[in-house]
């Protein structure tokens, strides 16, 4: 008896709360800034493209939907001919942002990637790069590395002592 | 001890290697204890190699298996105990301690662990966050050690040290930042394969390793720096230049197509197009090495002058070609009277195909009456000799080389050879206790000490540094000298009484420095206990091969005498299959014309033929005399650009077949990825053209109907008959031979992008493209590769590059685990090819010479020699200009300057009318010439037309006016330009094919899509 009675006390309470359901798409839930939605590739501090076509994100990819192509560009820099995202088979696991050692790819917090046709999930460079730094507004990989990328000389790095002269007679 | 008995037992299936593990377990196994579980090891090895031939996880970097140890890298640590209650041991480096019956050493031992972990980390100092943008990544030996030796972050917070790179030319990137300073470069660039431009500089934390000056390497194997360093400071630039992870490639196991050694290599694959080659261990041939051109003259598969479609077919529907198509064609054609042109390039299959197609006597193996003399002697040689393969050449101990300059013509066996010349020091260490595999305590105390090795040459050769006499002399003059070498022998040890009395009346005079040869090469001779002669095509003179083969059965019926092996160098990869096919009734070049002029003949197929020393007005006159000319190529030629029906046929790398190398070695290659339709097998296009056009004539009763793969083919073809004339009938067994345990997938289990590489075109996804053969699989579905000996690559858990190999082996350096037996062409006796194609005398030709005459000898490069190497730009840019050499007294006499231009003009000693070639050319003096004697090294000479000389009415040289000299200026230099801008339009055409890759869902022919 008093079981019922609690059972109809705690119904009839949740007519007085507040309500859960939003009206999307009116109305936007708050998804967190690290939240894995749609992913997108992020440029360098200096509006370079990160991205260096390492293959590091294609190969962690359950699914397999990323493809890409490498190409040097004459002032050493790679980055990558074609990027291709198969969001039709994406899963949004993060992998590939996990694996990414230069911060270029990255999820945001768009999830709102319905298509009618299956065709149009198919996301190319053009449609992934966006003009910023994403989460990680310092980092700059090419000043980490030790190779030589247009102005950015040997030794010109983050952490590198200048080239060793090597006719020189110091040990 | 559970690895040990699986191995045993693997054995166990094969009855040889029963027998050989046997005597191994009796003779020279030894126990040793790691972390406290007894192995059975080889006790002749060091303990690197012997706990890695037992599959265990040890580090390394400045060990190599064929290149022995130094100990420098220290990171090979493990505890050794002294005995059972030893728990405290002592560190050693398992590279430099020879294994002891009973000893115990720990691997995972906590001090040990520590000390390499530190190792590593201590590396890692300067070692530069490039992972990610080198090509190394992915298949690195040094991440590979790093993740096995537990290294995860750099403590140090110190600067890293840096280095400027040099340009090292087109082939190998220099990126020294990389260097961990294990200095295998150097020691396989210097001391293995005997490269003089490439050093290390400075010292303790300044040590570089590059050239004195920037400028290409010279090395004819720079390219194996790239696999030798353990990490990416050598690079592949024209993988780089198109790039894709090796977890990526689609590879599949194949035959090096540009010389007759046959070396094992791994093609790469991705996106439809493809990428590089790397070296396919292989115990008896390369090992672990390539020479450059076959590592990076995989370029012309990919060339602009690739056939793609048909010319001469007209199709009913423009989107695809069909069966129907090509019969309706060919049906106008029926009952011309065809001869068929094979080639040296072409898979045994084809080969065979056409002449089973129509007919012995309607057969020609493109081969010009000159070449199939040499093709008589040739064949006559391999059925009494049995040539050594690279591993017997490797442990010889006298090499004398006769007119082949093989640093040019075939580079591995010329690295061998290197190899062998240390023997003699390798012996001596030995007295003192010495190792074999101690590779700087051997070279310290060996010194200078070389095997002897005596050239004959008519060229100077990078193998004359190493040699104990090097003489160059004109082709007669050898010829000469080995006459005059096997009368002395004769008249010093009574060899072959009866004979001897003849030669005696005649005895060949020699000069004194030549006299000093002889006597200096029997000296040698006659300590040897593994001699070894090396011939070649290269002077293209049969009556050469015929007095080296007398010389060999001299020295062979000799008491005094070891045994003496003797390997003859044929020009290409197929050389060897295609003679196993020549008979008597083969027809020679010249004969084809002469069946065209008598009307005997009308029309002719060229399979994968190019007719090379066809000169451009042989070719108008072929052109002129034939109704019909059917070219089957995967590259344009000039013979293709006259034909009236071309047939696209796939190159190397989407073709299967087999090739026979220079010993007679039969070896299957495997399409790596299906060729896009028009483009197939040759051997499918020759069955379209059996069934239209001889399928009712009683030569071939039922034609090749029901042809669908290779193996149907091998069936048909040897139905009635062997598959080549070998002695043994061994090719009947070719596929049961080549067939694996089930279907080994061609991409490894971590290949990306399935999903996504073709979703541009559309979304749904293809099926993997079935495979035609039933020994691997388009996909990352199948067996994993150490399941066959033609493994597609190599890789095993924890590493990556292909250094993982020694998982595979019995033991380091040794034979693959699952090797099967090598398949050699044992050749029979053949007197009527020898009696129809005789040796013109050297007597004959002696009494025309005259004595002040300067001879023309073509100085073969190894970049310009192979037809097919040809086509890739780089190797164009290789080629330094055409140039002659001659001896400063000679051109003194001659009235030429050094660095002044010359006008050469080849004509046929016949008529002055036919012109073969000419050319404009530096002349360079170089006084390692006699005077008699000028060297070319002039491009696109036909390399098959010799015995020029001046003063022979067929050689002229004149010096050309101004204006040729600023046409020849002009002319090279556009030709470097245009080999640039092939380089870029490749690189573009490549990028655009990444985008539309190709969907075939079988890999079969033409109606099979």
């Amino acid at each position: 008896m008093f079981s019922q009675l609690r059972t109809m006390w705690l119904v009839l309470k949740h007519t007085f709360t507040k309500a859960d359901t939003v009206q999307y798409p009116e109305e936007k839930p708050y998804l967190a800034p690290r939240y894995r939605g749609r992913i997108v590739l992020t440029r360098d501090p200096d509006g370079q493209e990160r991205c260096v076509a390492c293959n590091l994100c294609a190969v962690a990819c359950p699914v397999d939907c990323i493809a890409l192509q490498q190409i040097i560009d004459p002032d050493g820099r790679k980055r990558a001919d074609f990027f291709r995202i198969n969001f039709s088979r994406c899963i949004l696991c993060g992998f590939c942002e996990e694996a990414c050692p230069t911060f270029a790819i990255q999820l945001t917090p768009d999830v709102e990637l319905a298509e009618y046709d299956r065709q149009n999930l198919v996301y190319e460079k053009e449609h992934l790069l966006i003009n910023g730094p994403g989460k990680y507004p310092d980092y700059n990989f090419y000043h980490q590395s030790g190779i030589a990328v247009g102005e950015k000389g040997k030794g010109q790095g983050d952490q590198e002592k200048p080239p060793i002269d090597i006719k020189g007679l110091m040990p | 001890m559970d690895k040990d008995v699986n191995i045993t037992d693997a054995n166990n299936s094969d009855v040889n290697s029963d027998i050989k593990t046997d005597i191994n377990t009796k003779n020279n196994q030894l126990t040793i204890y790691v972390d406290d579980v007894p192995y059975q090891v080889a006790d002749d090895n060091n303990l690197l190699a012997a706990v890695l031939s037992k599959k265990l996880d040890l580090p390394y970097f400045c060990w190599h298996p064929s290149m022995g140890s130094v100990g420098a890298c220290r990171q090979c640590a493990v505890t050794q105990y002294q005995n059972e209650s030893d728990t405290r041991g002592r560190m050693v480096m398992s590279c430099m301690t020879p294994v002891v019956d009973g000893m115990r050493i720990g691997l995972k031992d906590k001090s040990s662990s520590k000390f390499r972990e530190q190792v590593i980390s201590a590396m890692m100092t300067n070692h530069p966050h490039d992972c990610p943008v080198c090509a190394e990544g992915g298949e690195c030996h040094l991440q590979d050690m790093t993740v096995m030796a537990g290294h995860t972050s750099r403590q140090y917070s110190g600067l890293k040290r840096t280095y400027t790179n040099q340009n090292l030319g087109q082939f190998v990137g220099h990126e020294m930042n990389r260097c961990i300073t294990c200095y295998r470069c150097v020691r396989f660039y210097k001391d293995y394969a005997g490269g003089t431009d490439f050093d290390v500089f400075g010292s303790s934390n300044h040590v570089y390793f590059g050239r004195q000056t920037d400028g290409p390497l010279e090395s004819e194997f720079s390219g194996n720096l790239v696999e030798v360093c353990p990490t990416g400071v050598f690079t592949n630039k024209l993988f780089s230049a198109h790039f894709a992870r090796k977890w990526d490639l689609q590879s599949a196991p194949s035959i090096c197509t540009h010389c007759s050694v046959g070396c094992n290599i791994s093609i790469g694959e991705r996106y439809g197009s493809v990428r590089r080659v790397m070296n396919r261990f292989n115990s008896d041939i390369n090992g672990y090495f390539l020479c450059d051109r076959g590592r990076f003259g995989i370029g012309f598969v990919n060339g602009k002058q690739r056939i793609k479609t048909t010319k001469g077919i007209n199709a009913a529907s423009p989107l695809q070609l069909s069966v129907l198509d090509v019969n309706k064609t060919l049906a106008h054609l029926k009952g011309q009277r065809f001869i068929g042109i094979g080639s040296a390039r072409a898979s045994l299959e084809s080969n065979k195909y056409l002449q089973k197609m129509l007919g012995k006597d309607k057969f020609s193996g493109g081969f010009s009456s000159n070449e199939m003399a040499i093709v008589a002697q040739h064949r006559d040689i391999l059925s009494q000799y049995p040539a050594p393969s690279l591993r017997d050449v490797e442990q010889s101990d006298f090499v004398l080389i006769i007119g082949e300059d093989i640093t040019q013509t075939s580079p591995r066996m010329a690295l061998a050879v290197r190899q062998t010349l240390r023997n003699a020091s390798i012996e001596k260490a030995a007295g003192i206790g010495v190792k074999y595999w101690q590779d700087s305590a051997v070279r310290t105390y060996g010194g200078e000490l070389l095997s002897p090795l005596f050239s004959l040459n008519s060229v100077p050769t990078k193998l004359d540094d190493v040699a104990e006499q090097a003489l160059i002399l004109t082709p007669d003059e050898i010829e000469h000298c080995l006459l005059a070498l096997e009368q002395q022998l004769v008249s010093s040890f009574g060899l072959s009484e009866d004979e001897a009395d003849d030669d005696v009346k005649d005895k060949v005079k020699v000069n004194e420095s030549q006299q000093a040869f002889i006597t200096a090469l029997i000296e040698r001779l006659l300590k040897a206990k593994k001699p070894l002669i090396i011939g070649g095509w290269s002077l293209q003179s049969a009556s050469l091969l015929e007095r080296i083969k007398q010389l060999t059965e001299r020295l062979c019926s000799s008491e005094f005498i070891a045994a003496v092996q003797l390997a003859i160098m044929p020009p290409q990869c197929n050389s060897v299959g295609l003679f196993s096919l020549v008979d008597e009734q083969s027809l020679s070049t010249e004969q084809i014309l002469e069946q065209l002029v008598s009307g005997k003949a009308n029309s002719i197929i060229c399979l994968e033929q190019e007719l090379a020393h066809f000169t451009e007005q042989q070719i108008q006159t072929l052109r002129q005399l034939t109704k019909t000319i059917i070219v089957l190529d995967h590259s344009e030629s000039k013979v293709s650009s006259i034909a009236d029906i071309v047939m696209p046929v796939s190159p190397i790398s989407e073709a299967e077949g087999h090739y026979v190398n220079y010993q007679g070695q039969v070896q299957k290659y495997f399409q790596v990825h299906a060729p896009v339709l028009p483009v197939q097998d040759s051997w499918r296009w020759l069955n379209i053209i059996e069934s239209a056009l001889f399928s009712n004539q009683g030569t071939s009763q039922q034609g090749g109907a029901g042809i669908s793969s290779l193996e149907d083919l091998h069936n048909y073809l040897t139905d009635d008959e062997s598959l080549s004339n070998d002695k043994e009938g061994k090719t009947r067994e070719l596929f049961s031979h080549s067939k694996n345990n089930g279907r080994v997938a061609r991409q490894t289990h971590r290949a990306s992008g399935r999903t996504s590489q073709m979703a541009n075109t559309s979304v749904h996804e293809t099926k993997a493209t079935v495979s035609n053969d039933a020994n691997f699989n388009f996909s990352m579905e199948g067996l994993k590769p150490g399941t066959t000996s033609d493994m597609p690559f190599s890789w095993a858990p924890g590493w990556n590059s292909n250094q993982s190999i020694s998982h595979y082996q019995t033991e380091a350096n040794g034979e693959l685990i699952e090797k099967k037996d090598q398949l050699i062409l044992v050749f029979d006796e053949c007197e009527k090819l020898l009696s129809r194609w005789p040796v013109i005398s050297p007597e004959q030709k002696r009494e025309d010479d005259k004595k002040n005459k300067l001879v023309f000898v073509q100085k073969n490069s190894m970049y310009q020699t192979d037809w097919q190497a040809n086509f890739n730009p780089e190797f164009t840019q290789m080629f330094q200009g055409n140039q002659l050499s001659v001896s400063s007294h000679c051109a003194d006499e001659q009235g030429w300057k050094d660095g002044q231009y010359l006008k050469l003009i080849f004509t046929s000693s016949a008529s002055s009318d036919e012109i073969f070639h000419r050319a404009l050319v530096t002349l360079h003096c170089d006084d390692n010439l006699p005077d008699n004697i000028i060297n070319g090294n002039v491009f696109g000479l036909p390399l098959h037309v010799t015995d020029f000389a001046l003063g022979d009415n067929n050689l002229k040289i004149s010096e050309p006016d101004d204006q040729e000299i600023a046409q020849h200026q002009q002319d090279e230099s556009a030709r470097y330009q245009q080999a640039e801008t092939d380089k870029k339009e490749s690189l573009e055409r490549l990028m655009v094919t990444d985008h539309t890759i190709p969907i075939r869902l079988v890999s079969g022919g033409l109606d099979d899509v």
